[in-house]
């Protein structure tokens, strides 16, 4: 028993992470919006995060208000991009400098004053809640995509905006929707990232580069948030085990870090060869400007 | 009340002037109050560092780096490919042009301290800074031309770029895997790859390098010429720079290969009907980018690095994170090869700004706590991310419709 | 011509919480202005629609009347002008404003979205149901429903799956799903094959009876005459006039949307082009898959001769589409032979691929002309580069721009400049630029497919005449699908009819009986 909660205990934290960021940006993007901004919000969400639980005194609360910062940035995304013809990729990335550069401000004063820091409790309780608490999430985002008309408007606008709107899909509510929704699971994880995966003294850029994992996690899974648990416990798994591998395998530590991000190319290949393909495509528009008066042809 | 966007009749007059201008503006501002409010930087400075940066040679190194990689991501965005593996095709063209620079064009021999100090002097040698493990010196000896030597190490980077890309574009063109996430998921493996090498093949023989995760230093011979008046920029450097534009401006305008990549981006379909393979074409223009991006690998090495060390963490690679920065220049070109330039300038001067603002800050406070990255990233953020909102109406205006749905 | 008037003045139209009787107007509209960049699409147009009528909008291409229909959906919104709703000042900036006044649109390319179900697409406009509610819970409404009006569908179907014709079914049920009162159908009919375009008319008189509305767009001036109540005419964004159709004549109408112009329509059949013993095309026992695991051409043989046009009827579906492309070598031959004449002699062409049919001169002019014929991103200069055999390795731009000025001139193409984005062209010049390509390249062959559908009468007939000179003076052969009888008739050397994938009749044109024809088609 004891080694089930030790696998628990090493892999929870950093799979609750992965997978809410990874569902959140699959969200998003299923509803047609190229999400370039997801490593700089993380960044952000993490500062936050990583503040808020040392100023309240408690992790509740650097989870809450990331998630609510994080929303506002999917909120905004979405608005812009479907008000304006906008390329997706230049506010993306744009904003993803903008949370860069505020995960720095925002820390900074307090990161001067004091090398304390406030994170969840270290017990395979609390990891088994976080562990159930987001498979759950996942599988809620699963059936409003799947079984809902808020999830057949978010596909509807990402396979094409135009034919959404001209069915009765108000595109920029439904994108906001998505933005809230997406994005508040992407600042969850960036929360769990730090308060309960790696609670280390925070130093400037802390979980930068995570979100770009996330990405692959969720692109590995085809944005499919029930198979995302699948490539984001073998990333997880892999990634927290990797001394455990070096042990095993007898390789170099540098081949062994490789070994998560190959295994998440090998899982998008296996995916795309069996049927599940036509149900993994990205959607149609992704990333497409648009603009509602353009002559679709 | 609601707001309809409409295209106008006619684009704004002067917008290609007046909306950058006013981004700056309004993006500088906006960056000024983060700055203030967060971390009390005083608004004079950030205004100071960034007149001085527009015009400062500093960031020529930045783009010249910027362009190369531009041209070499709206390749491939023509055609509705997305590279987002820069990074990684630039890792591969370091560690190809540090194979050649450091043991294929150079061969390093364990002299005595006595005998090296008969190579001083000899042309083609060069005694390294500091002795090896054994308290043997080491002398550097060049086994070709340094011309070839270059040459051959910017062939290999570009063809090690080009491979990388190779393997993305074959899952694309054949398994129609998402090349955005694969290319993406291979700077990482790029990354370790690095560090790998960094710590075998490729570790140096002194004392101080060897166990550290360094190599050798390269040879002075190889290494690129500085211009003058910027401390980081290379002539080599300037002339890649004009070379890949002047060769992407004519593939892009001139030849068949162009116009069809850019069809490939609209229509596929339309090119199929007229006989053309659509895969050739998606692994002809990953490959081509891969290339180019693989150049910007032996200006990092042989101009400004000299040496592969290991990335400490996988946030700071050698490349400073600017294959990423690339994706941000060919966006706001809008994927016109002409407004590269002008999208580089804007981003190597605020990259510059945040250094001299961190300077500036250091001097005043006796070392920032912000570092110069944190800096560049919020103006580089406002500013563009202003631009990007604002470009769109030099085409497009804003109406304000009155009355009930 | 008494409607306008009456119309003029707008108000009240219906006393408030009353439904309005059949007769009243139902929309009305004033001064509509829509401009886009080079081009006045609306230019003060005044337009009502009655309760119970059918209401046909017709034009030439580029005429507005797409982008008139559109304004009415919520999709653009016009620079000036008014729109009444059953008396009520309305401002549309989305389709949903539109769907909630009932009034629903039906478009030539199908607005459906191919990787949802039918129900999901249905549910979409349902105000009725919120964001949470459960698909499978609607899917029995929308049986029941589609079932009462005779529709058998099953709702948990993904529309890519759907054949052209059960996609514009599952529209017009929804737009009935919607309760329209207001039922937009622009050009929705013109790619049904005849039986489906004969329902689509009842279902439209009925729903009229039923105090219904239906403005039909279509450049089949004889449907709107037959099938319409009244008829108004647009030209070059410009209302010409609203008339009853049974009071209207075929000359009259034509006289209104082609001005001088429409003395140039005839259906009389072109000169022949006196084909020669030469075989230029040779295809022998030929079956071709189509998209759902059946054979959609079984055993086809025939042959062209140079100088020959041979045009294959039939109804959409029987295989042509399929056939047609196998010809160019876009789709694989599983049995069979197709034998293209090259330096004088037959040479087996079968699954060679595009690429190398076409380098024969060979040209093609394909279903759905805007996703597989041109770039529409692309300026016309582009798009004759495109092709490889017009522009080599390295282009010659100047040489490519005497080109499309040529084209331009030769065959009237309406456009600001050979830079000009094909997507900013009417349909109707889209088709020019491409037929016109097609012919350059065509040294040996053209393979066509439905040359002309969507394109107003004038330029229908001006293609078939390009096609024919081309024909006449080089003495290429061509094959050609058409849904279209008049079109087989017009140009036809010889005529080859297409049923369930079989070639079930070939008549040389001049002795072909058109009773006959038709029989073969449905049979
Ligand atoms: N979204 C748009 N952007 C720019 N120009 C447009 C747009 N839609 C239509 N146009 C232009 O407006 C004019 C009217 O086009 P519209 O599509 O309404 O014509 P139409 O009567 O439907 O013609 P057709 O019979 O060919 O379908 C054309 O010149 C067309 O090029
Ligand atoms: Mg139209």
């Amino acid at each position: 028993m004891v080694w089930v909660t030790n696998i628990i205990m090493a892999v929870a934290p950093a799979f609750a992470a992965y997978y809410l960021t990874a569902v959140g940006h699959g969200v998003f993007e299923k509803s047609g919006v190229l999400n370039l901004a997801i490593d700089g919000v993380f960044t952000l969400g993490v500062a936050i995060a990583y503040t808020v639980a040392l100023l309240a005194g408690t992790a509740y609360a650097g989870s809450v208000v990331a998630l609510i910062i994080a929303a506002a940035f999917g909120a905004f995304i979405a608005y812009m991009v479907t008000k304006l013809p906008i390329s997706h990729g230049a506010i993306g990335l744009s904003l993803m400098f903008v949370g860069y550069g505020l995960s720095a401000l925002v820390a900074m004063p307090i990161r001067s004053t004091t090398g304390k820091v406030v994170s969840y409790p270290l017990s395979w309780v609390f990891d088994i809640g976080l562990l159930i608490f987001a498979i759950v999430l996942g599988v809620i985002m699963h059936y409003i995509l799947v079984n809902t008309k808020l999830g057949a408007a978010i596909r509807a606008a990402g396979e094409n905006p135009h034919a959404a709107s001209a069915l009765g899909v108000d595109v920029l509510k439904t994108r906001i929707i998505a933005g809230l929704l997406g994005y508040a699971l992407i600042g969850l994880g960036a929360s769990f990232f730090f308060l309960a995966y790696s609670p280390a003294p925070y130093s400037e850029g802390m979980g930068m580069g995570n979100g770009w994992i996330s990405f692959a996690i969720s692109l590995a899974a085809g944005r499919h948030p029930l198979l995302t648990i699948a490539s984001a416990a073998v990333f997880a798994g892999l990634l927290s085990n990797k001394f455990v591998l070096q042990g095993i395998l007898g390789l170099s530590i540098h081949i062994t870090n490789m070994i998560p991000y190959a295994a998440a190319l090998a899982a998008m290949v296996i995916f795309m060869v069996t049927p599940l393909k036509r149900k993994l495509a990205p959607p149609r528009s992704l990333g497409k400007i648009y603009f509602k008066e353009e002559r679709t042809v | 009340m609601r707001l309809v966007v409409t295209r106008r009749i006619k684009p704004l007059k002067f917008g290609g002037i007046i909306i950058p201008f006013l981004s700056i503006i309004l993006g500088v501002f906006l960056a000024t109050i983060a700055l203030y409010a967060l971390a009390r930087v005083p608004p004079g400075l950030v205004y100071s560092s960034i007149g001085v940066s527009l015009v400062s040679p500093q960031m020529l190194q930045t783009f010249v780096m910027l362009v190369i990689l531009g041209v070499a991501l709206i390749i491939p965005f023509n055609a509705a490919i997305w590279n987002i593996g820069a990074e990684g095709q630039i890792i591969w063209g370091m560690i190809a042009s540090a194979f050649i620079g450091l043991c294929i064009a150079v061969h390093y021999i364990y002299v005595s301290p006595s005998a090296a100090a008969q190579y001083s002097g000899v042309p083609g040698a060069f005694i390294l800074p500091t002795p090896t493990a054994t308290g043997k010196e080491v002398v550097a000896k060049l086994s070709m031309s340094p011309q070839a030597g270059v040459a051959l190490m910017l062939i290999l980077a570009s063809l090690a770029g080009a491979m990388w890309a190779l393997i993305a574009s074959l899952m694309r063109a054949f398994l129609d895997i998402d090349e955005v996430a694969t290319t993406l998921i291979m700077n990482y493996i790029a990354y370790y790859l690095y560090n790998y090498v960094v710590y075998g093949p490729l570790q140096g023989v002194t004392i101080s390098t060897s166990g550290f995760g360094l190599s050798n230093p390269l040879h002075p011979a190889l290494q690129f010429s500085r211009i003058s008046v910027s401390t980081t920029a290379t002539w080599e450097g300037v002339g890649i720079m004009i070379g890949v534009f002047i060769m992407a401006w004519f593939i892009l305008r001139h030849t068949t290969f162009g116009l069809r990549l850019r069809i490939l981006g609209s229509n596929p379909n339309a090119l199929k009907a007229a006989g053309i393979s659509v895969r050739k074409y998606i692994v002809a223009v990953l490959t081509i980018s891969g290339a180019i991006a693989g150049l910007v690998g032996t200006i990092f090495f042989a101009g400004n690095m000299y040496q592969l060390m290991k990335i400490k963490t996988i946030t700071t690679p050698p490349t400073h994170n600017i294959g990423y920065t690339a994706i941000l220049v060919s966006w706001l070109s809008m994927l016109d090869l002409r407004g590269v330039p002008f999208a580089a300038y804007i981003v190597a001067s605020l990259f510059q700004a945040g250094i001299n603002l961190q300077a500036s800050l250091g001097s005043i406070s006796g070392g920032a706590m912000i570092s110069s990255g944190a800096l560049t990233y919020v103006l580089i953020g406002f500013v563009l991310t202003t631009f990007t909102i604002l470009r769109v109406f030099s085409e497009y205006r804003i109406r304000i419709v009155r009355g009930r749905g | 011509m008494s409607a306008p008037e009456a119309a003029s003045k707008p108000t009240p139209f219906s006393k408030e919480g009353q439904p309005p009787a059949k007769g009243e107007v139902t929309i009305l509209v004033r001064n509509l202005v829509k401009r886009f960049p080079g081009v006045v699409a609306l230019d003060h147009v005044k337009f009502d629609l009655r309760k119970g009528e059918v209401h046909a909008l017709l034009g030439e291409n580029g005429a507005g009347k797409t982008t008139f229909v559109k304004i009415l959906y919520g999709v653009y919104v016009p620079d000036e002008g008014e729109i009444y709703v059953d008396g009520k000042r309305v401002t549309f900036t989305s389709p949903l404003d539109a769907i909630r006044h009932g009034i629903s649109l039906v478009s030539q390319i199908p607005q459906i979205i191919g990787s949802l179900t039918i129900a999901e697409n249905i549910i979409l406009g349902l105000e009725k149901y919120g964001m949470m509610v459960k698909i499978r819970k609607v899917e029995n409404f929308i049986r029941e429903q589609s079932e009462r009006i005779g529709i058998k569908i099953d709702p948990n179907t993904e529309v890519w799956k759907l054949s052209y014709t059960q996609k514009q079914l599952v529209e017009l049920l929804r737009a009935v799903l919607l309760g329209a009162h207001v039922i937009m159908l622009d050009e929705a009919v013109t790619f049904l094959p005849i039986r489906e375009k004969r329902k689509f008319y009842r279902f439209m008189r009925d729903f009229a009876k039923q105090g219904g509305s239906v403005i039909l767009i279509t450049h089949k001036i004889p449907e709107a005459m037959e099938a319409a109540d009244r008829i108004t005419v647009l030209r070059r964004g410009k209302y010409v006039g609203t008339v009853n159709a049974k009071e209207a004549t075929l000359d009259l109408i034509r006289k209104m949307m082609f001005g001088a112009r429409s003395s140039e329509i005839t259906y009389k059949r072109l000169p022949s082009s006196k084909p020669d013993d030469k075989v230029v095309l040779e295809v022998k026992d030929l079956w071709v898959m189509g998209d759902y695991g059946a054979f959609a051409v079984k055993g086809v043989k025939l042959q062209v001769r140079a100088g020959e046009v041979l045009g294959i009827a039939g109804v959409a579906g029987n295989g042509q589409l399929e056939l047609i492309q196998a010809i160019v070598g876009l789709r694989k031959v599983r049995k069979g032979k197709i034998l293209i004449r090259t330096n004088g002699d037959l040479k087996d062409m079968t699954n060679k691929g595009v690429g190398h049919i076409r380098k024969l001169g060979v040209g093609y002019i394909p279903d759905e002309p805007l996703k597989y014929g041109v770039s529409v991103e692309n300026n016309i200069e582009e798009n004759l580069a495109m092709l490889p055999l017009i522009a080599k390795t390295v282009i010659n731009w100047r040489k490519m721009r005497a080109l499309a000025k040529k084209i331009i001139e030769e065959y009237k193409v309406v456009t600001p400049s050979s830079k000009t984005p094909v997507k900013l062209l009417s349909g109707g010049n889209i088709m020019k630029v491409l037929v016109s390509r097609e012919l350059t390249v065509a040294k040996k062959m053209l393979v066509a497919y439905n040359p002309t559908r969507a394109l107003d009468e004038v330029t229908a007939i001006n293609v078939r005449k390009i096609i024919k000179d081309k024909v006449i003076k080089d003495r290429i052969a061509v094959i050609m699908a058409s849904e279209d009888l008049d079109e087989i008739f017009q140009v036809s050397d010889t005529i080859a009819v297409m049923n369930s994938g079989r070639i079930v009749g070939v008549f040389p044109a001049e002795k072909a009986d058109r009773d006959k024809i038709e029989k073969l088609m449905v049979m």
